[in-house]
């Protein structure tokens, strides 16, 4: 459970904390997309000291970035080894067949690496600061323009935010449920795979009954509250727009103009 | 063989995936007696649970070490054997218990335990049967499912399931929570019964004070995670200052006996906890 | 009389067509404005499918329900909720927001009110029902008593006229379910709001200014707590009565009729 990086929250009071789910989801995308710019080692060298600043601001240690990149890590490797292999260019240094390691690969997979390691930080960023409910309200407003295209936004970010509502609800009653049945004699991750995967049984049937009831009351419960989908709701929870969420995209401009006069 | 359990010097921390709480239990001393049906009384989050969850080996202590019978649990117990030993001897009704039922059939699911703790399946459906019997339901529901159930029979049959790994201990997180006045008594009625007749040792948390005065033998209060308080059920209802800064209520009975004491100046001959009392009581000091 | 906030007449219910057996039949009562109503009944008696005909969920097969005399219908029961709003056994599965906070807004979120007014009513509820010192808290790790509270602080928040307790306050220690009912019943009177109260604690139903008593689908009883008590013996009594009981058994000379507790203590001092 507590492997799990990736989606976490850090609670916090940073710079980064502060701004507004908007704002970052916003510049991230953003970033993302000039990265793509980047054609040179001054570039990246600007984009890695922005990224390495960002991170910085958010007082979350760096390991905890590094242990978020650890699951991705054969992936990038596999992309880099591929751009190595199959780029030629420049001075050649190891030929065989259509395989050559030549200079320009070598340069593109250590650019490559530094792209996927700087999306990846830029991105846990965003999630280790953004309460998960604030991210879906920003989800929700980046998704506005579906609407027009009849997309129900709205109802797919309340849904994403009772799912997360529940998370520790449904921890707590599995947690009871095994307890439950580990007092009438189960024993959980002893034996063959077949036997461990028939003590889960006794844990999920209960877990969807009870999950299935408690929708339903859920169902009832908000109908009765006078929850009609598709009627235009307002929100209780206020987004906020500050002088930072506004500085914070004006950097990603300059950002962009700097790498615009820098690349090649 | 009667099981004792002792608590010497237990701490523990609750575990939920990422939760951890620190010290939900601290320094707790106690002795539960066999035979006995001793009530844990306390407010939300004072640690009943987590309290009750280790008498089996479902929480295990940070330090200190839990005495259940010829079983010893200690922080570091490493032998599923003995943990498996112990859950076979005792029993455990966690709160709800009916939201653990999840076989086909009422008969398979309170054969599950007894399979589990490796009896044999003759002798598995023949204890289904009786302990079907002794939690009072009709033998014609052992082929039905248990979703099936009204809500108080599914407690039977999940009380039952229990019941069929031949429990020396039996624990009750608020076995009658939820249920009506009908149900609960028929719960109750059913405890009273295992612990006289089977001689089996009952604790069971509950916040009915009057379940506790007509039920229980024995009280352990716990506040802030220890246990501020273990005695007699009559010695307790004594404690006229701790029960208030416990924050804890009277039975009924006793309460309106201080109401009528305060209100007609006549001091009844004893402390009553039950309706009966009360109404001797009330026929000795001469008021009725 | 002032016309009843609810009137219902020969509501008949059944879950399966197919099935002869219906779950409520021929109920009819009216409730006056700012009773509080007590529904006894054990389990399976039709309690709960009476809450949820009341509010709509559930449509009868045949009988009508009025609420502050509107027929309600699937074309009106929109309209009808904002009068009458309910209260489920277990809050832990009403909640909808993360905090405390948003949670009582929701019902306000979705009558599309503007965020300021939003803010005060939620503030008013939260101060009313005692929470507000939890209201940044996750609902989801109060007690059992503060997740009522913020049950009801939510249904507050709409201004109902009626309020179903669905067996609300059954999960709940004795200190947290009289504290409740000292907050509902200082609503009650300072709103004229009506209680309906599903339940089968006898020691709240004393409370009440009329109980209807259910068994199997049907009415059994309709009346003030004295005239339910005296007449029907075989319902588990609250603690006064089981004492005349106890003492009349132990032949001895007690009134013939239910006393409430203040009358027994009377009585006594005579």
């Amino acid at each position: 459970m507590n492997k799990l990086i990736l989606g976490r929250y850090f609670p916090g009071d940073s710079l980064i904390h502060q701004l507004d789910a908007r704002a970052k989801l916003t510049s991230a995308i953003y970033f993302i997309v000039i990265l793509f710019l980047a054609n040179n080692w001054q570039t990246y060298l600007l984009l890695a000291v922005f990224t390495i600043l960002v991170m910085f601001l958010t007082n979350v240690r760096l390991r905890i970035y590094i242990r978020g990149v650890r699951p991705l890590i054969w992936l990038i490797l596999f992309t880099v080894c591929l751009q190595i292999l199959f780029t030629s260019g420049g001075k050649i240094y190891f030929s065989w067949g259509p395989i050559t390691i030549s200079h320009f690969g070598l340069i593109n997979g250590f650019y490559i690496f530094c792209r996927f390691v700087m999306i990846i930080f830029i991105s846990t960023v965003v999630t280790f600061t953004t309460k998960p409910m604030d991210l879906t309200d920003g989800i929700n407003f980046l998704l506005q323009p579906l609407r027009k295209l009849k997309v129900p936004v709205d109802e797919f970010s309340l849904m994403l935010s009772i799912a997360l509502r529940f998370v520790p609800t449904l921890l707590d009653e599995t947690q009871k449920i095994m307890d439950a049945q580990r007092a009438r004699g189960v024993v959980f991750g002893e034996g063959s795979l077949v036997r461990q995967m028939k003590t889960l049984v006794p844990i999920f049937i209960p877990l969807f009954t009870s999950s299935l009831n408690r929708s339903e009351e859920m169902a009832n419960a908000m109908e009765v509250r006078g929850y009609q989908s598709g009627k235009p709701r307002s929100s209780y929870r206020q987004r906020k727009w500050q002088l930072k969420d506004t500085v914070s995209l004006v950097i990603m401009f300059i950002l962009t103009f700097s790498l615009l006069v820098l690349r090649t | 063989m009667a099981m004792q359990i002792t608590f010497t010097d237990v701490s523990a921390d609750y575990v939920v995936g990422p939760i951890r709480n620190e010290n939900v239990l601290h320094s707790i001393n106690l002795t539960i007696k066999p035979g006995t049906i001793t009530a844990i009384i306390g407010h939300t989050g004072a640690g009943k649970t987590s309290l009750l969850r280790c008498m089996n080996g479902l929480l295990l202590p940070k330090t200190g070490q839990i005495q259940v019978g010829k079983y010893q649990i200690t922080p570091h117990i490493d032998q599923r054997q003995t943990l498996n030993k112990i859950r076979q001897h005792v029993g455990m009704v966690f709160q709800f218990p009916e939201s653990q039922l999840f076989a086909e059939t009422v008969e398979k699911d309170i054969c599950f335990g007894p399979l589990n703790f490796g009896v044999s399946l003759t002798e598995a459906q023949k204890r289904a049967k009786q302990t079907l019997q002794l939690v009072g339901l009709n033998q014609d529901i052992l082929q039905q499912s248990p979703f099936s159930l009204s809500g108080g029979q599914k407690r039977r049959v999940a009380i039952a399931g229990v019941l069929a790994t031949n429990p020396k201990v039996l624990i009750l997180d608020e076995p009658g929570a939820g249920l009506d006045p009908d149900g609960k008594q028929t719960i109750y009625t059913l405890l009273t019964r295992l612990n006289r007749e089977a001689g089996m040792t009952i604790i069971l948390v509950t916040h009915d004070m009057n379940d506790v005065a007509q039920y229980a033998d024995e009280a352990i209060v716990m506040q802030n995670g220890q246990v501020v308080s273990q005695t007699g059920v009559r010695e307790l209802f004594s404690l006229n200052k701790q029960l208030e800064d416990w924050h804890l209520d009277l039975p009924d009975a006793l309460r309106f006996q201080k109401r009528i004491e305060r209100e007609t100046g006549v001091n009844l001959p004893y402390p009553c906890l039950t309706v009966d009392e009360l109404a001797d009581a009330l026929i000795k000091a001469g008021l009725v | 009389m002032a016309s009843p906030i609810i009137e219902v007449q020969d509501l008949s219910f059944k879950y399966d067509q197919r099935n002869n057996e219906n779950i409520l039949t021929d109920i009819s009562f009216s409730i006056q404005q700012g009773d509080w109503v007590a529904i006894l009944g054990n389990n399976g008696s039709g309690k709960s499918t009476l809450a949820k005909l009341l509010v709509g969920l559930l449509s009868p097969q045949a009988g009508q329900i009025m609420i502050a005399g509107n027929p309600l219908t699937e074309e009106t029961k929109w309209e009808i909720r904002q009068h009458i709003a309910l209260v489920f056994q277990n809050p832990e599965n009403q909640f909808i927001g993360t905090t405390v906070e948003e949670d009582v807004a929701f019902g306000l979120e979705n009558q599309n009110i503007p965020f300021s007014m939003m803010k005060t009513k939620v503030d008013e509820v939260l101060d009313l029902v005692g929470m507000t010192p939890f209201r940044k808290a996750d609902p989801s790790r109060l007690s059992g008593g503060q997740k009522q509270r913020v049950a009801i602080a939510s249904v507050l928040a709409l201004d109902p006229d009626i309020i179903v307790l669905d067996e609300a306050l059954v999960m709940l220690d004795p200190k947290s379910r009289r504290e409740i009912l000292a907050t509902l019943t200082q609503i009650q009177m300072t709103k004229q709001t009506t209680i309906l109260s599903i339940t089968h604690d006898m020691d709240e139903a004393m409370f009440a200014d009329q109980i209807i008593l259910l068994e199997n689908g049907r009415i059994k009883q309709i009346g003030t707590p004295t005239e339910v008590f005296s007449k029907i013996t075989h319902l588990e009594p609250p603690f006064v009565e089981k004492l005349r009981r106890t003492l009349q058994q132990k032949k001895r000379q007690v009134p013939e009729m239910f006393l409430t507790e203040d009358e027994m203590v009377k009585w006594l001092c005579k």
